[in-house]
């Protein structure tokens, strides 16, 4: 016969109400709901953790915002979490102002950056810092997460995909390779923010920042700012950028794409290449490119087609 | 943090210090302690035995199905707190009732944070193959009532044979749906904010309808249209009877089919590598349209204002 222990082999958390350290690798899960009064619910020390929050929900009822709902301490490796809920009462004043019980940050690292690490499954809602904070530029992956209201940033991680982070006083999305996500952030911050690529993302950010900005590559997206860029990547294939009163969209490198400033910025601006492109502004300039090939500008009041070489353009 | 450092050093001390002075005393302390875990540790989520009345869930927590649960009318789960995580453990919700009523399970007001997954949801309306549906059991699978839920995942769910909705959580919020499947539902099948790698089959009014849609299938035989993407839709097919097939911002690598006047794929900016067949509307519409097709039988196959390789 097998044994209880064959049957479940994994290393049961029991705490209720008292902060977890986890100093051994191995695989754990939540037996309860996890609320603390301040400082974190899980302390990570060691490599090598697995941590099934087993659908449970790691909460605190710190009066002012503090501490990590599970925090990786050092430089760490080969850490998974899954499946289940970190819950702070920060709320947001409707202003972008930040402030209440709970969390600082949902996830975090200290000391160090943690690498080889796979966050799925999880919610985070109401921190005052950041719902799940990875380091970026190693290997790092969050999927199939969701964040709401947070002081600064969303999700930040190397690998981001199919998530969503919405109501977040910074950036939604903040990684290196970004996929099937969408990503609200206000102020100067990122609805989405991708050091590498962005393919079928949607961002937004409320002012100065960029809706959807992406280092290198942009396919299938679309980016909404509102003094800021809409859109931004140095090659965008397929992609709609629009800004209440910046540049629409902003390339080194666009085909197929759509630009719309609502007020006086470019609704299109390609340094080099646009093909088959439109752009429009409301009393800016429709569509700019050094080379605009079967390209289309317009204009209410402003210009419509600014070009060095023009194939085929109007 | 240095602190809680100090503190795990310490006891490392103590520990090291005991067992170099655990000398001369050989009568045991006492019984050894149970190292055996118990039964509520191997499985420490709740359990629910329902098999025939309505579940109202009103603490956060973490919940799994022990049995089918068949109720004979009105909800199947009330989901009543935030946070909590729901496994329908393989298991089947159900309603008996004559006529279609109440939610497989319903999210009240304002909730966050909630997790449902792995299960089948049942009721056994039909479509009597004219997109007349009717029937008993259910009128929603999962929907909520008031405010909109935010954090919502619900994974590996299948609903069949509802007169309202199948899956339905709003699509302005952070709400994720993936891997679902819907079949023979009175009005839409699926509604979400993002909503990935699911089918939505024998719809009445719209298959699938969210923000971002991806590697999904919808069907819908009224009016509506079989996928809805309000802003990007890719690896996608979508089928509407008189509706739009496939309707998106931005489409990538998508086709849409409408047997009636509703155009076959509309992209309202730009469709890439995409394929649309109209009956008597457009077969493909689109801003720009780079390497797609557009087919019709009586209507008009391409309408676009920017034409890249495309016919």
């Amino acid at each position: 016969m097998k044994s209880l222990d064959q049957i479940e082999a994994r290393t049961p958390i029991t705490n209720t109400a008292s902060l977890v350290i986890l100093a051994q690798p191995g695989s754990y899960y939540l037996t309860h709901n996890l609320t603390v009064t301040g400082g974190d619910g899980i302390d990570i020390f060691t490599s090598g953790v697995t941590l099934d929050l087993n659908g449970f929900t790691i909460a605190s009822t710190a009066a002012t915002a503090t501490g990590n709902g599970i925090s990786l301490n050092g430089s760490l490796s080969d850490i998974t979490i899954a499946n289940g809920h970190i819950r702070g009462g920060v709320t947001n004043n409707g202003s972008g102002v930040y402030g209440g019980s709970g969390f600082a940050y949902g996830i975090y690292y200290l000391y160090g950056p943690a690498v080889n690490v796979l966050i799925s499954r999880v919610s985070v809602s109401g921190c005052q810092i950041a719902g799940i904070y990875l380091s970026t530029g190693s290997s790092t992956v969050v999927d199939s997460c969701t964040v709401r209201t947070v002081g600064s940033y969303g999700i930040v991680a190397s690998t981001i995909k199919n998530c969503w982070a919405m109501d977040c006083g910074y950036a939604g999305i903040y990684g290196d390779q970004v996929a099937d996500a969408h990503g609200q952030g206000s102020g100067s911050g990122y609805g989405i923010y991708a050091s590498a690529t962005a393919q079928n993302c949607d961002g937004s950010s409320s002012s100065s920042g960029f809706g959807l900005y992406a280092a290198v590559t942009a396919q299938n997206c679309y980016g909404s700012g509102g003094t800021g860029t809409g859109l931004y990547a140095s090659v965008t294939l397929n992609c709609y950028g629009s800004s209440t009163s910046g540049d629409g969209l902003e390339a080194t490198t666009a085909q197929n794409c759509i630009g719309y400033s609502s007020g006086g910025g470019y609704g299109l601006y390609a340094i080099y290449i646009a093909s088959d492109c439109y752009g429009y502004s409301n009393s800016g300039m429709g569509l700019s490119a050094f080379i605009a090939n079967i390209c289309h500008g317009d204009s209410s009041t402003g210009a419509f087609l600014s070009t060095t070489h023009g194939v085929n353009s109007y | 943090m240095k602190t809680k450092l100090i503190l795990l050093v310490a006891s490392a001390l103590l520990l090291t210090l005991n067992s170099g002075f655990a000398q001369g005393v050989l009568t045991p302390p006492g019984p050894p302690a149970p190292t055996m875990k118990s039964l509520d540790q191997i499985e420490a989520r709740t359990p629910i035995t329902n098999t025939t009345t309505l579940v109202t869930i009103t603490q956060s927590g973490s919940y799994y199905l022990t049995h089918n649960l068949t109720v004979v009318s009105g909800n199947g789960i009330d989901i009543n707190a935030s946070g909590v995580t729901l496994d329908l453990n393989g298991f089947t919700i159900s309603s008996t009732s004559a006529g279609a009523t109440g939610y497989g399970i319903l999210i009240n007001s304002g909730l966050s944070d909630l997790a449902i997954a792995n299960g089948h949801i049942r009721g056994s309306v039909t479509n009597n193959g004219s997109g007349v549906y009717d029937g008993g059991g259910f009128d929603f699978g999962i929907y909520y009532s008031g405010n909109l839920p935010v954090n919502v995942l619900v994974s590996r769910v299948s609903v069949s044979g509802c007169q309202g909705y199948g899956i339905f959580l709003g699509g302005g919020n952070s709400t994720l749906v993936e891997s679902c499947v819907v079949q023979t539902i009175g009005l839409a099948g699926i509604n979400a904010a993002i909503v990935k790698s699911c089918s939505a089959m024998d719809c009445g009014n719209g298959g699938i309808d969210a923000l971002q849609v991806s590697d999904s299938r919808g069907q819908c035989s009224g009016g509506g249209d079989a996928i809805y993407a309000n802003y990007l839709a890719q690896n996608c097919y979508g089928q509407s009877s008189t509706g739009f097939g496939l309707y998106a911002g931005t489409a990538l690598n998508c086709i849409g089919y409408s047997y009636g006047a509703g155009d076959g794929l509309y992209a309202s900016a730009t469709a890439s590598g995409c394929y649309g067949y109209s009956s008597s509307g457009t077969g493909l519409s689109a801003f720009i349209a780079n390497v797609c097709h557009g087919e019709t039988s009586s209507g008009t196959a391409l309408s676009t204002t920017h034409n890249v390789n495309s016919y």
